[in-house]
C-alpha cells in the first residue's frame, strides 16, 4: 500500500449504522461522526456515506497549514494524506559520532514510547495494540533517519538547535529524514515528528502524514521555566514529569530553584547539616543521585537544569546549625522584616559564611557541572533586617561603612562580587555568566555601579512595562524575561497569608502568556527589539501553595503557550494557536502530565466554534 | 536521620522547639492529634474533648465489635474495611491498599488492641433530608494500658460511619516509632448543622472518569458532605448511556469511551451510600440540551431539541453549543418520561431529583419557526410572558413525569433559581411544598429574601463564594472566566447561609434552609484536574454546612492544613494552600 486514501476511511464511516450495545463494562459503538478539512478547519459532521470524513485525530493531523504541530516551526509544509502504521515497525538508522550517538539512541526510545502514549489505554511502557489490522498497515514501516554533525553534546547559549525534517512515503516505507547540526536540533525533530504522528481509533494503530517538509530553529536561545522546590517539596519523579512536558514543547531550560528561607532540600556531602536542619523531613531530600540522575534525563530531553542559589536574601532554614558549632550565626532569622513569612538573611558580619557559602557552591557545581550558567538569586533583600541585626550594625559602624540604605547596598555588592568570585573559584577558575534577578542592586541609575554587564544576565521579574526593562538595554545588559504580570503561574489563587487572593492576582491565562513578547515590550520601551540582547524568557512557578499533587495543571498547558511564543515568537496572537494548543494539551495528558483543561471538550470536536 | 527538630503543645498550638530543647517534645503529627481543643478535627464537631496522651498500636489490631440492625450490618462491615484502608493509608509508602510496616516495635505496641464497639440503633440504609445523621464517639483506655476502646453509638448507619471518620481523624503515623497512635482518651458528641451537604459535578462540558467520581466521594466521606449532585448532562453532550434510548449517548457522548453504562452508575451509588454519601442526579432542561438529542429527527419523531449547535451562539445561549427542548413537539415528553424512569432505576433509591431549569432563552424558542408558529397557533402569544407561561407548563409536565415515574413514591425536586423563580412567575406554576430552589446568584441577591418569604425551601451555591471553577483564564475569548476571580478557601468556608439570610431578612431562617452546595462546573476541568479544584475547598464548604462555626476561617487554618495532608493520603490531588513551613509552624503564616 503506497499511500492511504481519505476514501478508505470514508468506507467505514459509511459503515456504521448499528446502535452501540451497552455492555456492563464498556459502551462499544463507531462514532456516527466524522470530520471534513474545510477552509483550514476540522468541521464536524453526521456520517451519513454522502460525504468524505475521517476521525477527528486524522483531520487534526492534516488540515490547516501548520497540522497540530506545537510549538510551530520556522516554516512547514505538511501533505494531506496519512499511512497506517504499528509501533514496533519504527526504526532508527542514525548517523552520527560521539556521546550525541548514545544520547540519540536515548531521545528515540523515548520517541518510541511517546508512540506508545498515543494508545488511549497505555499504561506503564506499553499498550494493547489489537487486531485486525489491514495487512498493509501492519506491514508498514517507518524508517527514521537522523544525521548529527557534530559529536560533542554541551548545552550553552550558543547551542545550534536548529533541525530540517522531510518525510516521504514510497512502496510499504515511509521515510523520515532529519538532519541538524546537534543532537539538541535532532530531539526536537524527533519531536515534531512525534506529531506527525497520532492514533487511527477506528483501526486500532498510528498514522503518520505521508509527506512532510519542516525548517526550523528556535527564535530563543533561552526557553525555560522555574520550579521553587523549597517552599514545598516536588518529588524526583514529578520533576522528571515537568521535563516530559518541557521536553514536548522544545522548551531547553529548567531553573531550579532549589533553596529559599523555607526549606533546604538538597543534601550536600561536605554539609550534610544544611539538609538535616534545613529539610521539611528525611523524606523530602534530593541526594546528588537524585540530581545527577535527573541532569541526565534532562540532556536526553533536550533540558539543561540550571541551578540557583538564591543569596544573600531568602536562605535561612538549614542554616541554624552554624551558631551550635561555632561558627556563629551564619543566618539571621527576622521574624516581621522580609517579604513572607519565614524571614532570613545571610549574616555579612560573619566571615565564617564565606567560607561556608564557598563550600555550598563547590557542591553545586561538583553535582550539575559542567555548568554553562549560574543563578545567584540575589532578589529582595531587607535593609531592615541587617540594619536590626545589633552584630551587622556593629559590624557596619567598625568598619566605618555607615548605616544608611546606600551604604547597605554597597555591601551588599560587595557580597555579590565575593560570590562570584567564591563560584568561579569552585568552578576551577572558569567564569560563567551569572544570572541575577532584579532588585534594588539592577535599580534605575544603580546597576551599572554594581554589576558588570559582561558577568551579569539580569532576570526580570517586574511588569512588562517597567522602565528598568530599557534601562538595563540601553545598557547593554543580556536580559530574560519573567515579568510576573504575565509570567508568573502562581498568581490569581487564594491567598496563603491572610485573605482575599494572593499577590499577584489575577490568574494569567494562556492567552496571556502567549501574549507576552519580550520584543514587543522591548520596542514598547526603547523603539528596539534589542533581540541580540534578549537571550529569552522563563515562566515561574513559585511553590507556596504548589506541590506533588497539583504541580501539573499549574505548569500545563500554560508552560506549552510559552514555549511558542520562545520558540515560534509569532506575529500573531492567541488566537491563531487555540486549536493547535488544545490539541497539544491532549498529547501533554497523554505524557502522563495532569495538565490544565483550557475548554470543553465539545471546542476541541468543533473548531472555532468556542469563540467570543 | 531523625529530625533535629520536636514540637511541644504551648497554649493550644504546635512550637518548634530543636530537639535539644527537651525529652517532652513529640513528633509533629503527635502534637496535631492532641494540642488545641479539638485536635485535628475537621469538620469540627458539635462537642469534643480531646486527650494529650496517646497509645502505639498497629492497623491490624483494629477491631470491629458491631450492634446492628440486620438492614445495615452489611454497611457497617464495609465502612469499617473503609476505616481500616484510611488506617493504611497513614504509612508513608501507602500503595495499592498496603503499606510496609517495619517496625521494630516494643511489645506493648505490637500488642496494643483498638476496639470500635459501634451500636447503630435504626434500621435506615438509605439517606433522606429527614436522616439522623448524629452519633457520639467515646475513647477510652483501660489502666494497664493494653487495650483502647472506641465506643460508638449512633441513631443510623450514616451516623456510625461518619463517627469512624472522626476516629479515623484521632489516629495518625508516627514517624520515629513506624506504628499508629490514637488518642487513649476522647469524649465527642456531634451532628451536622445542615441536612443537605452537596457538591456539584458537571460531566457534560468535559468528562470525568468513574475512577475520578469515587475518588470524589472519597474526599466527600473524609469531610461528611453528604449529597453528590451529579449534572450528568448538558448542551456539550450526553455520556449517560440508557439502555431503553441508547441513542443519547451515541449520538451524544464525546467518544465511545467516555460514557456511562446503567452498571457503571448502579456501582457508584452503592459506592457512595457506604460512604453516607447520597448521588443526587439532574437532567437539566427545558435549556442546556443539545448534543445527544440529534437522532430523533430520522426516526421520524421531529426535532426534539432546537438551537442545537447553532450560529451565532451570543443570540441563543448563554455559552456554545446552544441548544434547547422543542416545546411544539409533544414527543419530548414521552422521551422525558423515559429517561427519568430509567434514571430513577439506575440511581435507586432517588429521594431527590434535580429538574435543572436554569437559563432558558427566549430568543431561542422565539426564533425557531416551528415554536413560534405553534405559540401562534395555539394562542399563547409570543410575547415574553407567553414563552415563560409555557416554560411553566414544562416544568408542570415534567413534574408529573417524575411522579409516574417514582409510582407514588415521593421525589423531592429542586431547580435552579431562573427567570421562573423571580418574584411574580415563581407562583405560575409550583406552590413552595413541590420544590427546593437552588441558589446560584449572589449572596445579596433580594431573590433570596423573597423566596424565604413565600417559604420556599432552599439550598445554598451563591456563586461568589461556592463556584469553584472561577478565577481561571477565559475559554471564550481572553482576560479571565465570568465568576473571577477565584473563591479562596477562606471566602469559601465563611460563606454562611444563615448569616446571609440574615442579613436580606432579619431571621437565619432555619427551618427554610435545607444547606449548601458548592458547584464545580467542567467547562475547565476534567478527570486529570477535578481534584484541584475542588479540594481542599469543598473541605472547608463540609465544616460550614456541618458545624456552622460562628468563628471564621482564622480558627480553622491549622486543622483545615492538616485535614489537606489527609485527603492527599486518600488519594486525592488536593490543592496546596500554603507552604509545608507553614504546617510544621503553626500560626507564623499571618497576616
Amino acid at each position: 500500500m503506497g499511500e492511504v486514501q481519505a476514501a478508505v476511511v470514508v468506507a467505514v464511516m459509511g459503515m456504521v449504522m448499528v446502535v452501540g450495545v451497552i455492555g456492563s463494562q464498556a459502551f462499544t459503538l463507531p462514532s456516527p461522526w466524522g470530520y471534513q478539512c474545510v477552509n483550514n478547519t476540522c468541521v464536524k459532521k453526521l456520517a451519513d456515506g454522502t460525504l468524505p470524513l475521517a476521525t477527528l485525530n486524522e483531520c487534526k493531523l492534516t488540515c490547516g497549514k501548520m497540522g497540530v504541530l506545537w510549538p510551530q516551526p520556522t516554516s512547514a509544509s505538511l501533505g494531506s494524506e496519512v499511512a497506517y502504521f504499528l509501533p514496533s515497525n519504527v526504526v532508527l538508522q542514525p548517523s552520527c559520532r560521539g556521546e550525541a550517538c548514545s544520547l540519540l539512541q536515548e531521545a528515540f526510545a523515548v520517541f518510541r514510547d511517546n508512540l506508545e502514549r498515543y494508545h488511549p489505554l497505555y499504561s506503564n511502557g506499553k499498550a494493547p495494540w489489537m487486531q485486525p489490522w489491514q495487512p498493509d498497515a501492519s506491514a508498514h514501516s517507518l524508517v527514521v533517519k537522523v544525521t548529527v554533525t557534530i559529536p560533542e553534546v554541551k548545552m550553552s547559549l550558543d547551542t545550534q538547535e536548529d533541525y530540517l525534517l522531510e518525510v516521504t512515503t514510497a512502496g510499504g516505507v515511509t521515510t523520515v529524514t532529519i538532519n541538524a547540526n546537534t543532537f539538541f536540533g535532532a530531539r526536537h525533530a524527533l519531536e515534531t515528528l512525534t506529531q506527525l504522528i497520532e492514533y487511527q481509533e477506528i483501526h486500532g494503530l498510528l498514522m503518520v502524514v505521508t509527506s512532510a517538509s519542516v525548517r526550523d530553529s528556535p527564535a530563543f536561545s533561552y526557553r525555560g521555566l522555574l520550579l521553587d522546590t523549597s517552599r514545598n517539596f516536588i518529588s524526583v519523579a514529578a520533576l522528571k514529569r515537568t521535563l516530559d512536558a518541557m521536553a514536548a514543547c522544545k522548551l531547553n531550560t529548567l531553573h531550579w530553584h532549589i533553596t529559599d528561607t523555607h526549606s533546604f532540600p538538597l543534601y550536600l556531602d561536605t554539609l550534610p547539616n544544611m539538609v538535616y536542619y534545613g529539610a521539611y523531613s528525611s523524606e523530602q531530600v534530593y541526594f546528588p543521585a537524585d540530581v545527577r540522575e535527573i541532569l541526565h534525563y534532562a540532556k536526553v530531553r533536550g533540558i539543561r537544569v540550571l541551578p540557583e542559589f538564591d543569596a544573600p536574601a531568602h536562605v535561612g532554614n538549614g542554616w541554624q546549625w552554624g551558631e551550635m558549632q561555632g561558627l556563629g550565626k551564619l543566618a539571621e532569622p527576622w521574624q516581621s522584616y522580609c517579604v513572607e513569612p519565614p524571614c532570613g538573611q545571610l549574616n555579612l558580619a560573619n566571615p565564617n559564611m564565606y567560607s561556608v557559602l564557598g563550600q555550598v557552591y563547590k557542591e553545586f557545581v561538583d553535582v550539575f557541572g559542567p555548568i554553562d550558567l549560574f543563578h545567584y538569586g540575589g532578589d529582595e533583600v531587607n535593609l531592615n533586617c541587617w540594619n536590626t541585626t545589633d552584630e551587622i550594625i556593629s559590624w557596619m559602624t567598625r568598619n566605618g561603612y555607615g548605616l544608611h540604605a546606600d551604604a547597605y547596598y554597597q555591601q551588599w555588592s560587595i557580597f555579590q562580587e565575593k560570590s562570584h568570585k567564591l563560584l568561579t573559584a569552585a568552578n576551577k577558575g572558569v567564569e560563567v555568566p551569572g544570572i541575577l534577578w532584579t532588585s534594588h542592586l539592577t535599580e534605575a541609575g544603580r546597576v551599572d555601579r554594581f554589576l558588570n554587564n559582561s558577568q551579569y544576565i539580569i532576570q526580570v521579574w517586574t511588569t512588562g512595562h517597567d522602565p528598568l526593562i530599557a534601562e538595563l538595554l540601553q545598557k547593554g545588559y543580556r536580559l530574560i524575561f519573567s515579568n510576573y504580570d504575565a509570567w508568573y503561574l502562581d498568581c490569581g489563587f487564594g491567598a496563603w497569608v491572610g485573605e482575599g487572593n494572593n499577590w499577584c492576582s489575577p490568574y494569567s491565562g494562556w492567552q496571556k502568556v502567549y501574549d507576552n513578547s519580550p520584543h514587543q515590550m522591548a520596542l514598547n520601551l526603547t523603539n528596539s527589539t534589542y533581540a541580540n540582547l534578549i537571550l529569552g524568557g522563563e515562566a515561574a512557578l513559585w511553590t507556596e501553595q504548589v506541590d506533588d499533587h497539583n504541580l501539573d495543571a499549574k505548569l500545563w498547558p500554560r508552560g506549552a503557550a510559552l514555549a511558542e511564543r520562545l520558540w515560534t515568537n509569532p506575529p500573531t496572537g492567541w488566537k491563531q494557536a487555540e486549536f493547535r494548543l488544545i490539541h497539544h494539551r491532549q498529547r501533554l495528558v497523554k505524557r502522563g502530565v495532569l495538565s490544565e483543561r483550557i475548554q470543553p471538550q465539545w471546542c476541541h470536536q468543533n473548531e472555532g466554534l468556542c469563540y467570543l | 536521620m531523625p529530625a533535629p527538630w520536636g514540637w511541644r503543645c504551648e497554649d493550644g498550638r504546635c512550637v518548634k522547639h530543636a530537639a535539644a530543647g527537651g525529652s517532652d517534645l513529640v513528633p509533629l503529627n503527635q502534637c496535631k492529634l492532641t494540642c488545641g481543643g479539638a485536635g485535628v478535627l475537621w469538620p469540627l464537631p458539635a462537642s469534643a474533648s480531646v486527650g494529650r496522651r496517646v497509645s502505639l498500636f498497629l492497623p491490624q489490631n483494629a477491631a470491629l465489635r458491631p450492634t446492628c440492625p440486620a438492614q445495615v450490618c452489611p454497611l457497617l462491615q464495609e465502612a469499617f474495611v473503609l476505616f481500616r484502608d484510611a488506617l493504611q493509608r497513614y504509612h508513608p509508602d501507602y500503595t495499592s491498599g498496603e503499606a510496609p510496616w517495619a517496625g521494630p516495635w516494643d511489645a506493648a505496641t505490637e500488642a496494643h488492641a483498638l476496639v470500635v464497639a459501634v451500636t447503630v440503633e435504626g434500621a435506615q440504609a438509605h439517606l433522606t433530608l429527614d436522616t439522623d445523621e448524629s452519633y457520639s464517639l467515646s475513647v477510652n483506655t483501660s489502666a494497664d494500658g493494653a487495650v483502647t476502646t472506641a465506643t460508638i453509638v449512633a441513631p443510623t448507619f450514616f451516623g456510625a460511619r461518619h463517627a469512624l471518620e472522626t476516629l479515623a481523624q484521632l489516629v495518625d503515623y508516627h514517624e520515629t516509632r513506624d506504628a499508629l497512635m490514637v488518642v487513649q482518651t476522647a469524649a465527642v458528641t456531634d451532628a451536622p448543622e445542615f441536612a443537605y451537604r452537596g457538591l456539584l459535578v458537571d460531566t457534560s462540558r468535559n468528562f470525568v472518569t468513574v475512577a475520578a467520581l469515587r475518588r470524589t466521594v472519597d474526599a466527600m466521606a473524609a469531610s461528611k458532605l453528604n449529597t453528590l449532585h451529579w449534572h450528568i448532562t448538558d448542551s456539550h453532550s450526553f455520556p449517560l448511556a440508557l439502555h431503553s434510548l441508547p441513542n443519547m449517548a451515541y449520538y451524544g457522548a464525546y467518544s465511545a469511551r467516555q460514557v456511562y453504562t446503567p452498571a457503571q452508575v448502579r456501582d457508584l451509588v452503592q459506592y457512595a451510600r457506604v460512604r453516607g454519601v447520597r448521588l443526587l442526579p439532574e437532567l437539566d432542561a427545558p435549556a442546556h440540551v443539545g448534543n445527544g438529542w440529534q437522532w430523533a429527527e430520522k426516526e421520524g419523531l421531529g426535532r426534539l431539541a432546537v438551537c442545537v449547535n447553532q450560529e451565532p451562539w451570543q443570540e441563543l445561549c448563554v455559552e456554545p453549543p446552544c441548544g434547547q427542548l422543542n416545546l411544539a413537539n409533544p414527543a419530548i415528553y414521552d422521551i422525558i418520561g423515559q429517561i427519568y424512569e430509567e434514571m430513577l432505576d439506575i440511581f435507586a433509591p432517588v429521594d431527590i431529583f434535580h429538574y435543572g431549569g436554569d437559563e432558558v432563552n427566549l430568543n431561542c424558542w422565539n426564533s425557531t419557526q416551528e415554536i413560534n408558529s405553534w405559540m401562534t397557533a395555539n394562542g399563547h402569544g409570543v410575547d415574553e410572558e407567553a414563552y415563560y407561561r409555557q416554560w411553566a407548563v414544562f416544568q408542570e409536565k415534567a413534574l408529573q413525569l417524575m411522579q409516574k415515574a417514582a409510582k407514588g413514591r415521593k421525589v423531592e425536586g429542586v431547580l435552579w433559581t431562573s427567570e421562573l423563580t423571580k418574584p411574580g412567575r415563581l407562583n405560575l406554576s409550583h406552590n413552595s411544598s413541590q420544590y427546593i430552589i437552588q441558589i446560584w446568584s449572589t449572596q445579596d441577591d433580594p431573590v433570596i429574601g423573597e423566596m424565604l418569604a413565600m417559604g420556599h425551601r432552599l439550598i445554598f451555591s451563591n456563586h461568589d463564594a461556592w463556584y469553584l471553577d472561577c478565577g481561571m483564564g477565559a475559554w471564550v475569548g481572553d482576560g479571565n472566566n465570568w465568576c473571577s476571580p477565584y473563591k479562596g478557601w477562606q471566602t469559601v468556608y465563611d460563606n454562611s447561609p444563615h448569616a446571609i439570610a440574615t442579613s436580606l431578612t432579619g431571621s437565619p431562617n432555619t427551618e427554610l434552609i435545607l444547606g449548601g452546595e458548592a458547584a464545580l462546573w467542567t467547562e475547565q476541568a476534567d478527570t486529570n484536574t477535578v481534584d484541584a479544584k475542588v479540594w481542599p475547598r469543598a473541605a472547608a464548604l463540609a465544616e460550614r454546612l456541618w458545624s456552622n462555626p460562628s468563628t471564621s476561617w482564622q480558627e480553622a487554618e491549622t486543622r483545615f492544613i492538616h485535614h489537606r495532608q489527609r485527603l492527599v493520603q486518600r488519594g486525592v490531588q488536593a490543592e496546596r494552600i500554603q507552604p509545608q513551613w507553614c504546617h510544621q509552624n503553626e500560626e507564623l503564616c499571618y497576616l
